[in-house]
């Protein structure tokens, strides 16, 4: 066997004749990025994602597919090499038709896993789905009395017949007695150093909470008697019956695990100063701050509450962090709620490494407004619609209307949600869906002529993974390339049905294709953050 | 899509598509041919017979209907009984092609949606050249191609259509010509698609009545393109005196009269034509005729010296003299010597030797050395070898090639034979376009002629080595001029370009060393070899040799089929050679290597015809398709004409080709209908870069040349558009028509108007309703006091009317 020595990013290889750049990157342990390349099949060369740069030549060349030659130098991990491959993703996204996040959950301020929780309802676990519930939302109980729901507003199913009863949903899933066990937390033990957390109403808690998560211990400063904060504000905490589930599902998260200290107000800069010098950082969760007050603890503040630093909520003072309104006034307690998780984070990064977390959005491929009657295109997916769903606030039970509701979810959110290759890379590479953003898009389409697999032409590549396995395999009628240029697609052979053109080989075509073109009908990646911590 | 309209299917009879299997082959490289055969017997792809294909045949279901679908020339779908392509290559696209295309939908009231009228008797599509750049705009009816074609001829052109409609498609060219030292003369009539297409068979019809009529000997010799295609259909008479004369643009009309001036019986009549011819040349009008149809052409006439001065025939040699199929002719002017040689008395060492001294480098627009190509080849150990001759000319804006494998066909057979010899090849393959059916025909008349004659087959000359030549037909994809793309397409497979390396000089058709030569490429070997290496490395620059042939066209005075030395400036050609912008209007650009080149600003026409001197502005060789454009031409518009092209003509395999060329086509529409971004060209600029760098193939590393040459040249004209405003008055969103003072109340303009966007108000000054007007521009080229204009497209009405565009002069066959 014949050797080549090569270089890579100035480090030098030998492989044998015939390999590819590819190949010899990976000897190194080189990443390169690569979506229409699979070990075992042909190439093919077509995403052009593995873009490298030939030193001697100035020239691109695909790494997947190139073979080596003696003396080649490659650069592979150069920023000139990381923006060719960002801009070509972004050429590859700015026709890929999909949402990677459901509407709904992009609504959400705290993100919550809507889709997911509505098929572990459907599904039957129960646990799983009140586990969610409070993981995402700390207070799925209280929100469900006073949160407007944005997330029932962008609901894809109200433009069928009705949006989804989103917050009953989650507050029957918070306080039914069937997932009581589940939601008394587990907690970590406490690793970390002490942090404390001023004021007691949703950002607090949910800072609290999130930062206790994390293994951290917590003391939480509330200078009135009870917390909730901002919560009693709303209209339907008046009713008697909130104040009996908010205090149920406090129960929760108060005890030995986080020290709630009522009824004790932090005012002077001494007090601060004495809090901030006995914790490892400090979370400003007041709800408001009067410009004396800020003045007198000399923070920054802005004309509407306090100046942060917006990738982690650090204040002018160093370990001193705010979040909820405090920073931006708000009315919806979901946003605080949500602040006060994305605090924990940027607060676990500082008391780790003295460098606050930052908190980075994934990359989320957006539809956007759908035209007059794709919304069919889902309709299979969710359940029929019986009529109303039983009144609001007036059941603690997971009942089979409960499960039904959930059960209509579209689940409209991407079936690779969390293992496509392209978000994945788009992620990696910083991508930017919206740069060569074209004026016209083709219609949603989710093809269904197959018992297992759904096919969403809008999110191929055209890498054609799938047409090689089917004639790896000698399919009989096979996937294949159907027309030319931009309005090129996979397609069965004479555009016959799904099944007839994947034939025997459906599963393997759905597991390699790289993104969510192929995906099983009734199998959805369980759903991830959607956000990177950096 | 369903399509009610057309008429009922045929009904496919699977013993038929057995035979049609049985006849053409039953291999996966058959598919190509299999499906083209299909087209040709129902007018689409039945789904019946492609089944029965797969069934019957080793073609893959997958490869089938992928082949079947990438083909542009195959339909699925049934057609109706005549096909009209409207040609929107380059040439015809800057005189109008986009009017003509949407004057013959309404002409035959094609529903929307539609490709064909509701009786099915004809469907319209667009292709992209039609190869007679010079008669622009071309319309092509079945087999018949039309000329001049403006809105407002197409019903002439239907008529004379259903008028013919019985002729058959035939090449009109006869054998060999007769070698008689008896002849008292001869009228040579060119027969090259263009002057076909320019009437010249109803000609030579007439000529030959003509001369039965004098009852003298005088024979009619077909030539192949004589180069002045602007002045089609040509007609020379060399008399048995030696003495030739040539008459231009020749109606069946003429023909007596120019017999009648040169053939005719002694006596008194003799004198007064004599005396009569010799008035009518003093006033510059032909034969007794009238002054618009015929111009007799004096070689000494200083435009006919011009366009012929500067060129240099070595592709073209004896140009306008030999008869295309005439073997014995080629022989007799050095044909075949080249080959003979090489095969009795050279070394394939040597030839390649002799080649590679040439300075030879590919035609076919990249420009590598071909010497170096042969020896590649030579040097492989497989001893399995294939020759391929590129005849897949695509670009829109260039027929040289179709104008030498029709007018020359021995001498690209002899160059490809010779390529065959020296790498060692037993095979050979013409891979030639579908849309070019007399070079078909030429060439496969010329294979079975040099198979008779001993040149093709088993044990040449004695010499022990066979060789077997066949034609491909393309199927109307511009990628497949792309090597690797072509050998696909060869392969039965979609034409789909993959990575070199392996180049197919290594690993090409059925996996073995290929050598692909494009035709014009082998149309020099001849005669390197039979002048000598140095002879044509003498001419050129340092690094371009020999001679060039250019496709000369678009808005140009005198268009056609040149060849000139390298070296040679753009201006020369363009002013000397064909007289400047016609209309005596100034040329502003001239767009050289068609899609792949860019638009090389008058400014800079002293750049000489060199490859690396045409890179280095940006633009490139290409296959030699040169269109002038002037003053009446938006930059803009000319870029987005490319890119529509290479976005439609692009494979579809690799990302930056396939998104990049539709985003940037995207944003170069948004300025042409005047709803660009700010931001749009420095976007605009970013995707060409990255096309440029990151696609396949050639076809996507170069797509982005038009649009990067007129951004740096014309970037004023861009920068208009952004603010809404059209300098040239061509993008039809931003102009509208306004009827001047001149107006006579005339009426013709709303008599013409298709869509009756201006009311009849006889004596009165006409008004355009804004509203209605499709901006066919028929109203303003009809008007007879030059009343109507174009203006900016703005509310307010004070701004200035812009230039307009050309006009395009109408001629009907007769």
């Amino acid at each position: 066997m014949k050797l080549v020595k090569v270089s890579i990013d100035g480090r030098a290889v030998t492989v044998a004749e015939g390999s590819t750049v590819l190949d010899a990157a990976r000897t190194l342990g080189i990443e390169i990025p690569t979506l229409c390349h699979r070990d075992g099949l042909p190439h093919y060369t077509s995403c052009m994602v593995c873009a490298v740069r030939d030193l001697a030549s100035g020239r691109w060349i695909p790494a997947c597919s190139q073979p080596v030659a003696e003396g080649m130098e490659i650069e592979a991990s150069s920023e000139l090499v990381h923006r060719a491959r960002q801009r070509i993703l972004e050429l590859l996204l700015s026709e890929h038709l999909g949402d990677c996040e459901a509407p709904c959950r992009r609504a959400c301020p705290a993100s919550l896993r809507i889709p997911e929780m509505c098929r572990l309802t459907r599904e039957g676990r129960l646990d799983e789905a009140a586990r969610l519930v409070v993981e995402d939302l700390i207070l799925p109980v209280a929100l469900g009395w006073v949160c407007p729901a944005p997330c029932e507003r962008t609901c894809r199913r109200a433009d069928h017949d009705r949006a989804l009863a989103i917050r009953e949903l989650h507050r029957r899933l918070g306080c039914s007695p069937d997932t009581a066990a589940v939601r008394t937390p587990r907690w970590p033990p406490r690793i970390g150093p002490t942090v404390a957390v001023i004021g007691g109403g949703p950002s607090g808690i949910s800072a609290a909470v999130a930062l206790r998560r994390r293994g951290y211990a917590v003391h939480v400063f509330e200078r009135s008697s009870r917390l909730g904060g901002g919560l009693w504000a709303s209209p339907a905490a008046a009713n008697p019956k909130f104040a009996q589930a908010f205090a149920a599902e406090l129960e929760q998260h108060v005890g030995v695990e986080i020290e709630w200290h009522l009824n004790t107000p932090i005012e002077t800069a001494e007090e601060l100063n004495h809090i901030c010098s006995s914790h490892a950082a400090t979370v400003l969760a007041l709800g408001s701050i009067e410009p004396e007050q800020s003045r007198a603890w000399g923070l920054a503040r802005g004309a509407r509450g306090l100046i942060v630093d917006p990738a982690t909520r650090q204040t002018n003072l160093p370990g001193v962090f705010a979040a909820g309104g405090v920073v931006q006034p708000g009315k919806m307690a979901v946003r605080s709620i949500a602040d006060g998780q994305r605090v924990a984070a940027a607060v676990a990064g500082y008391v780790r490494t003295g460098h606050p977390t930052v908190w980075v959005s994934r990359f989320d491929s957006r539809v956007g407004r759908l035209e007059p009657g794709e919304v069919q295109q889902w309709v299979p997916d969710g359940g029929p619609d019986r009529g109303a769903f039983p009144g609001e606030m007036r059941s603690e039970q997971l009942d089979a209307a409960t499960i039904a509701e959930a059960a209509r979810c579209f689940g409209c959110d991407c079936r690779k949600a969390a293992t496509c290759q392209l978000r994945r890379y788009a992620d990696q590479y910083g991508a930017d869906a919206h740069r060569f953003e074209s004026p016209t898009r083709p219609p949603v389409i989710l093809r269904r002529d197959h018992p297992q697999v759904v096919y969403e032409p809008g999110k191929c590549i055209r890498c054609g993974i799938c047409v090689r396995i089917a004639a790896a395999a000698g399919e009989p009628l096979g996937m294949t390339f159907q027309g030319r240029g931009y309005s090129e697609q996979v397609a069965p052979s004479f555009n016959d049905g799904l099944e007839a053109g994947l034939g025997r080989v459906w599963r393997e075509c759905v597991a390699a294709c790289p993104t969510a073109a192929l995906a099983l009908r009734d199998r959805w990646d369980p759903m991830g953050p959607d956000h990177i911590e950096r | 899509m369903k399509n009610p309209a057309s008429k009922a299917p045929q009904e496919v009879r699977l013993d038929e598509v057995d035979r049609l299997i049985e006849q053409v082959g039953s291999s996966a490289e058959h598919a190509l041919p299999l499906l083209q055969a299909l087209q040709e017997r129902y007018g689409y792809l039945p789904e019946v017979a492609l089944r029965r294909i797969v069934e019957r045949t080793e073609i893959t279901a997958a490869n089938l209907w992928s082949v079947a679908t990438f083909y542009p020339q195959l339909r699925l779908r049934p057609a109706g009984r005549h096909q009209i392509c409207v040609c929107v290559g380059t040439a015809c696209h800057v005189k109008g092609a986009e009017r003509v295309y949407e004057a013959v939908q309404r002409e035959l009231r094609i529903p929307e949606g539609s490709d064909t009228d509701p009786d099915g008797e004809y469907t319209v599509r667009k292709v992209t050249c039609l190869g007679c750049c010079t008669l622009a705009p071309v319309v092509m009816v079945d087999h018949v191609t039309y000329g001049h074609r403006t809105a407002d001829n197409l019903r002439a052109m239907l008529e004379d259509f259903a008028r013919h409609s019985a002729r058959a498609m035939a090449d009109p060219l006869s054998g060999d010509n007769q070698s008689d030292a008896s002849w008292e003369g001869e009228v040579r009539i060119g027969l090259g698609s263009c002057c076909i297409a320019g009437g010249s068979a109803r000609v030579e019809a007439a000529l030959r009545e003509a001369i039965q009529r004098t009852g003298r000997r005088i024979r009619v010799r077909h030539v192949g393109c004589v180069g002045m295609c602007h002045q089609t259909p040509l007609v020379e008479v060399v008399t048995s005196e030696g003495q030739a004369v040539r008459y231009s643009r020749v109606r069946p009309d003429d023909v007596a009269r120019i017999i009648e001036a040169h053939f005719q019986p002694t006596g008194v009549r003799r004198f007064l034509r004599l005396a009569e011819q010799a008035v009518e040349q003093v006033l510059g009008y032909g034969v007794g005729g009238d002054p618009s149809s015929v111009r007799q052409l004096d070689p000494r006439d200083s435009q006919v010296e011009a366009f012929t001065c500067r060129q240099m025939h070595i592709a073209t040699e004896y140009c306008g003299s030999l008869h295309p199929l005439d073997l014995g002719e080629y022989r007799r002017h050095g044909g075949l010597e080249a080959l003979r040689q090489c095969l009795t008395s050279r070394t394939f060492e040597d030839v390649i030797e002799e080649i590679e001294r040439s300075g030879l480098r590919g035609r076919g627009g990249a420009g590598f050395p071909t010497g170096l190509k042969w020896r590649r080849v030579r040097a492989s150990a497989d001893p399995i070898r294939y020759v391929i001759c590129n005849g897949d000319e695509g670009d829109p804006g260039a027929f040289m090639d179709r104008m030498l494998m029709e007018s020359y066909p021995y001498r690209v057979l002899e160059g490809l034979i010779i390529a065959a010899w020296a790498v060692g090849a037993r095979e050979g393959i013409l891979y030639i376009r579908a849309e070019y059916p007399l070079a078909l025909r030429r060439i496969g008349a010329a294979i079975e002629r040099l198979r008779q004659e001993g040149w093709i087959g088993r044990n040449i000359l004695g010499t022990g080595w066979d060789l077997e030549l066949r034609i491909a037909r393309g199927g109307g994809a511009f990628v497949c001029g792309e090597e690797t793309a072509l050998i696909a397409s060869i392969e039965g497979r979609r034409g789909s370009p993959s990575l070199r390396p392996p180049y197919p000089a290594e690993r090409g058709y059925r996996g073995h060393p290929t050598l692909v030569n494009n035709c014009e490429t082998l149309a020099l070997v001849p005669w390197i070899l039979r002048h000598g290496a140095e002879a044509f490395a003498s001419i050129g620059t340092p690094h371009s040799k020999g001679t060039k042939v250019f496709a000369l066209a678009g808005k140009v005075a005198r268009g056609g089929l040149v060849e000139v030395p390298m070296g040679i400036t753009l201006r020369q050609i363009v002013e000397d050679i064909g007289g400047g912008a016609a209309g005596g209007r100034r040329w502003k650009a001239v767009q050289v290597g068609g899609p792949s080149g860019g638009c090389v600003p008058e400014s800079l026409g002293d750049t000489p015809v060199d490859y690396e001197a045409l890179q280095a502005v940006g633009a490139m060789m290409g296959s030699g398709g040169l269109v002038v454009l002037d003053e009446a031409d938006c930059m803009v518009d000319v870029a987005r004409y490319f890119l529509s092209f290479t976005a439609r003509e692009s494979c579809g395999k690799c990302s930056p080709c396939r998104v990049g060329t539709q985003r940037m086509l995207e944003i170069l529409d948004r300025l042409c209908e005047g709803r660009a971004r700010p931001d749009d060209l420095m976007r605009l600029e970013e995707i060409a870069e990255l096309t440029r760098r990151h696609s396949l193939c050639g076809l996507g590393r170069t797509a982005p040349n038009p649009v990067l040459t007129t951004l740096r040249f014309f970037r004023s004209e861009y920068e208009a558009h952004l603010q809404g405003h059209c300098p040239a008055g061509r993008c039809v969103k931003l102009i509208r028509y306004e009827v001047g003072p001149e107006c006579i109340g005339c009426t013709r303009c709303a008599q013409v108007c298709p869509v009756g966007a201006i009311p009849p108000n006889p004596y009165r000054p006409h008004v355009i309703r804004a509203d209605a007007c499709v901006r066919c521009d028929l109203c303003r080229t009809s008007c007879p006091t030059q009343a109507i204009r174009i203006v900016p497209n703005t509310n307010a009405s004070t701004v200035a009317p812009v230039q307009p565009p050309e006009l395009c002069t109408a001629e009907v066959p007769s």
